[in-house]
Formats: structure tokens, C-alpha cells, sequence
């Protein structure tokens, strides 16, 4: 007979009542602010069961609180957030990639820039569980999306001890924070999607990690493909871009084409590959643009930008191979840049 | 020791009780440091290194 899973975390007795529980949770601080399911022990072993982990598995040390993440408080906080069981080998890919030392959680969630952390997800497993990638991708209405997003904030919240006000600083915050997932619209792509990008088939499933400044939706209804393209980039082409200034800690950049837009640049010829080196011989600002204002003090320049020159261009990544261009999202002629921020990098785990 | 601009002072205090080192010495810059020029922050920090010089013994 199977042995019953053991959980490790503290039991806590409240009355049965919904406004006590919620009230607790709150008072606690492990509440993104929105009611959270009480984390009950049957809820929490139906969580973790159909993967067949063992709840004591450690996943790694999350920072800024020096915390060991274990399978069974991500399973926690997935029940917290919503999710349901088959969500969570998402959830756990995505707390993986988030505790790798590249994508810098302690920092990117803690400065004054504020930065969403947002959870792209390929492959058959986002039809299979519901994950959106078409109309309104990005925003609310799906379960799976907003729960995994949630999810992942909640472990960053209350494991990585992200309060606002005490170790996250940031200045205004974004709603991103709350949720922001998304899968990729691969059945509308003309392109390869990102884990083939990576060198895995179409069928594997990962998730990719972006730590990000922004969305900034560009609107742009030219007949051709590449004018669309030049609009997308001219629109970063400006100071307040913080890219430019943090190229020098590696900083990296989203591009989220709509389904019209991709279709429209492949018709005429573009690859994946030629988007990204268009993007970075043209999204460039003159040094002289950037001198004494935005983010001038942060002075942190590669060896190749000269300073002293005011010809220099500075691009928007230190290589092309810094940019990540995806396709989501349904009809219409509306684009997004993620914007990077200098203290992350883009991180992918399997699924 | 560690040197935080003061809008960090509660994330530095609460870093360093995380990392079990809760009685950590943290000299506090003002806030902002960003919009001063190369110059204002040598000032800062030549105005500020006897308490970094201070915090650095144990």
C-alpha cells in the first residue's frame, strides 16, 4: 500500500471561515493583495501527487532571503494562486529558472526599476492545459495564465521575501506583477518557436523567464512588413529606453510581434534571425543623445563604446543574439517590446 | 560591511538578517545617487570614508 505524502510545513488551525482565512493570510503577508485559496494539506498533496515528486525535493536557494525552495512550498503557493495540479510542472520549471543565478531574482525583483517577471511557455503542454497564446495574451480571462504567473510571484513574494517596502524597492511597481504568462502563438508563427531556437524539437516544453521594465505596445498599420518593422524599432530609439544606458551589465530586449505583423515581415523574407540583426543595426542612439540625463550616471560601457565620441551609436544590445523575438497574441495590428533591465538575463528551463 | 544608498536601508537590514549577519555594519549614503555628477560622488565618498573605514573594522 502506497504510503501517504508527508508534508514538512507548519500546520496552522483557523476557524472555517472564509473572511478569518483570508484575513490571516493577509495579516501574515503572504498575500499578493488578491484572496489566495487556503493552502490546505489535501489540497497541497493533490498539488504535488500526479508529478510524482517527493515534496522534500530542494530546487535551489531563492535571493534576497537566502531561503531553500523545496517542492512542496512552491506546491504552497501554487494552491495560494490557484493553479490547478496539471499546472504545476509549469510553476516548478518556472521557479527552476528563476532561481538561476543569471536571472538575478534578488536584484531584478528588488531595485527601484521594479521589473514584472513574466513566464513565456512553449511547446504542446500550453494546449494541453489551456495556456492562451491568441486574443488578449497577455491579459486576464485564463486561468492557466494567470495562475502560473501568480504562482511564481507568490514564491517570489513569500520565499524570496519580495515585500514591497522592505526588500522590493521599486518606485511604482507594474501590474505585471501580479501575473504575466503567456504561451507563444506557434501555430501562427511563420518562424521556428523559441525551444527550437534553442536546439529542441517542437514537441519539448519549456519555459522561458523575462525579467522586464515594461510593455510598450507599438501600433503600426503600414502595408508592408518591414515599414512595420521600422516603426517598431524607431520607437525605441529614444532616451527614456533604459536598454541603451545598460548595455554594459547586459541588458537585453523582447520583441512580441502579433500574429498579422510576423506573417507580414516573413512574406517578405525575414527570418527570426534577420529581425534580430535588424533590430540591432537600426535601434541605435546617437551617445551624444544619452549625455547627462535618463541613466547617464549608472557608467557602466562595454570597452567598444567611446564615450568622448558624440558619432557613437549606441546599440540597443551588446549583440543580436540579445534580442528574443516571439510571436503572440491574435488579430490586429499591435506589437510590444519588453523592455530589459540591466541586472537580469533572459533565462529557459524545460518543462 | 556593506554601503546602501538609503532607499535601500530596510532591504540591506533585512539582506543581512537573511544572511544571518543581522548586527552587519551598513554605512547609508543619501538618496538619490543616480542624478550626481562623477564628481559629487567622489565628494560622497571621500565625506564618507572614515565611517566606511570605521565600519570596516571589526
Amino acid at each position: 500500500m502506497k504510503e501517504p505524502m508527508r508534508l514538512s510545513s507548519r500546520q496552522i488551525e483557523l476557524q472555517d471561515s472564509y473572511s478569518e482565512i483570508q484575513d490571516y493570510y493577509e495579516s501574515e503577508g503572504w498575500s499578493d493583495g488578491l484572496p489566495i485559496v487556503p493552502a490546505t494539506e489535501d489540497l497541497v498533496v493533490k498539488m504535488i501527487e500526479p508529478s510524482g515528486l517527493s515534496p522534500d525535493i530542494e530546487l535551489g536557494v531563492i535571493q534576497p532571503s537566502n531561503k531553500i525552495v523545496t517542492v512542496e512550498k512552491v506546491a504552497i503557493n501554487s494552491v495560494m494562486a490557484g493553479c490547478k495540479p496539471q499546472y504545476f510542472p509549469v510553476v516548478l520549471a518556472a521557479v527552476k529558472a528563476v532561481l538561476k543565478d543569471e536571472f538575478n531574482v534578488g536584484g531584478v525583483q528588488a531595485t527601484t526599476g521594479g521589473a514584472a517577471c513574466v513566464v513565456v511557455v512553449n511547446g504542446p503542454i500550453r494546449d494541453q492545459i489551456g495556456i492562451h497564446s491568441d486574443a488578449a495574451c497577455f491579459g486576464p480571462g485564463f486561468r492557466a495564465n494567470a495562475t502560473i504567473g501568480r504562482a511564481v510571484r507568490l514564491v517570489i513574494r513569500n520565499l524570496g521575501e519580495l515585500i514591497p517596502g522592505v526588500m522590493d524597492k521599486a518606485t511604482l511597481s507594474t501590474p505585471g506583477r501580479f501575473s504575466f504568462c503567456f504561451g507563444e502563438n506557434e501555430s501562427r508563427s511563420p518562424w521556428e518557436s523559441r525551444q527550437e531556437e534553442l536546439g529542441y524539437s517542437k514537441d519539448t516544453n519549456m519555459v522561458t523567464l523575462l525579467g522586464i521594465r515594461g510593455v510598450y505596445n507599438v501600433f503600426d498599420s503600414s502595408s508592408s512588413g518591414k515599414l512595420a518593422l521600422d516603426t517598431l524599432v524607431k520607437s525605441v530609439v529614444t532616451e527614456g529606453f533604459a536598454n541603451y544606458y545598460q548595455i554594459g551589465s547586459g541588458a537585453q530586449i523582447t520583441l512580441v510581434l502579433s500574429p498579422e505583423h510576423a506573417n507580414e515581415i516573413a512574406a517578405e523574407g525575414l527570418s527570426k534571425n534577420d529581425i534580430k540583426e535588424f533590430i540591432f543595426a537600426n535601434a541605435r542612439m546617437p551617445i551624444s543623445r544619452l549625455k547627462e540625463k535618463a541613466h547617464w550616471s549608472n557608467r557602466v560601457w562595454p570597452e567598444s563604446i567611446d564615450i568622448d565620441d558624440d558619432d557613437t551609436l549606441v546599440p540597443i544590445t551588446t549583440c543580436a543574439e540579445d534580442i528574443v523575438v516571439l510571436v503572440a497574441g491574435g488579430d490586429g495590428r499591435h506589437s510590444a517590446w519588453l523592455a530589459g533591465w540591466g541586472v537580469t538575463r533572459i533565462v529557459s528551463e524545460l518543462i | 560591511m556593506s554601503i546602501v544608498s538609503s532607499t535601500f536601508t530596510t532591504a540591506a537590514q533585512a539582506r543581512a538578517a537573511a544572511l544571518g549577519m543581522p548586527d552587519v555594519k551598513i554605512v547609508i549614503l543619501p538618496s538619490p545617487l543616480t542624478p550626481k555628477s562623477e564628481q559629487e560622488i567622489k565628494q560622497l565618498a571621500k565625506s564618507h570614508a572614515p565611517e566606511i573605514a570605521d565600519a570596516l573594522i571589526i
